[in-house]
C-alpha cells in the first residue's frame, strides 16, 4: 500500500520561458474559472528566474509566479500561483510560497505582496494561513469594477 | 465516527481520493468549532482548513477531491461568519 498514505515533498525547480506552452493550456482548468488572461507570456519570458514549477509525472503540477519589483528593492510579489486538480491539498502551494519567500529574502527584499479577488475566499484563506495580512476589499483597486484582496507579509 | 460524514461524499477507488479518515476528522473539527457537534478539541480556523493538506489514497477507497475541496471552500465561509476567520 506504498502508494498510499504517502505525502511526498516535491522538488520545485526553477521555471524556463519555454513552460509556458505547457502551463497555458491548463491554468484555466486548474482554477476552475478563466484564468489564462491572467498569465501573459511576458511573465513567464521576463520574470522566469524568480519563478518556480513543480513537475509531475507528464508534467508541471503547480506553478508559481513572482517578480522582485525592479523599482521598489524592499518588494517581491505573487502574481499568479495554480495548482493541478490532482494535486491539491498536498501543500504544492505552500511549498511554492516559501520557496519564494526564500528567494526573496535571498535579494534583499523584505516584504512580499499577492492580491485576489475577493470571491477568492480560500486564497484569502490561504494567504492568512500563510501570514499575511489581509486588507480588503479594496474598491476599484485595479479599476473601476475591479475591487481587490490585498496581502502583504514580511520576509 | 459519525456514519454521517463517512456518506457525504463520493468515494474513490483505483484513482486518486482524499484520504477519508483525515476528511473526517477535520470537518468534524469544523463542525464543533461551528457548534454543530460537541467540541472537545481546539477550534478550527478558516485559515486552517484553506491550508489543510490530506494524504492521496488510490488503492484504498477515498473520498472525490472535488466535492471535498467544495464542501471546504463553504465551511470556510461559514467558520468566517461565526468569526473563526
Amino acid at each position: 500500500m506504498g502508494q498510499d498514505s504517502v505525502l511526498v515533498r516535491p522538488t520545485i525547480r526553477t521555471a524556463a520561458p519555454a513552460d509556458y506552452d505547457v502551463v497555458a493550456p491548463l491554468v484555466d482548468a486548474w482554477w476552475g474559472r478563466p484564468i489564462l488572461g491572467s498569465l501573459p507570456r511576458l511573465f513567464l519570458d521576463l520574470f522566469y528566474r524568480t519563478s518556480l514549477v513543480i513537475d509531475g509525472s507528464s508534467g508541471p503540477t503547480a506553478v508559481l509566479v513572482g517578480i522582485l519589483s525592479p523599482s521598489d528593492p524592499e518588494t517581491a510579489y505573487i502574481h499568479f500561483v495554480g495548482v493541478a486538480p490532482s494535486h491539491r491539498r498536498q501543500g504544492y502551494a505552500g511549498l511554492l510560497y516559501e520557496e519564494f519567500f526564500g528567494l526573496a529574502r535571498t535579494a534583499g527584499r523584505t516584504c512580499v505582496r499577492a492580491i485576489t479577488a475577493p470571491v477568492n475566499v480560500t486564497s484569502a484563506n490561504f494567504h492568512r494561513a500563510m501570514g499575511f495580512a489581509v486588507t480588503g476589499p479594496l474598491p476599484g483597486y485595479n479599476g473601476p469594477g475591479h475591487d481587490m484582496l490585498v496581502f502583504e507579509r514580511s520576509l | 465516527m459519525d456514519a454521517g460524514l463517512t456518506r457525504r461524499f463520493t468515494r474513490t477507488k483505483y484513482r486518486p481520493g482524499y484520504s477519508i479518515a483525515e476528511v473526517d476528522a477535520l470537518i468534524e473539527q469544523i463542525e464543533a468549532t461551528l457548534g454543530l457537534r460537541p467540541r472537545y478539541g481546539p477550534p478550527v480556523t478558516a485559515a486552517e482548513v484553506a491550508a489543510a493538506k490530506f494524504r492521496l489514497v488510490r488503492l484504498k477507497p477515498g473520498y472525490e477531491m472535488r466535492e471535498v475541496d467544495e464542501a471546504l471552500d463553504r465551511y470556510q465561509e461559514q467558520l468566517q461568519d461565526q468569526g473563526w476567520g
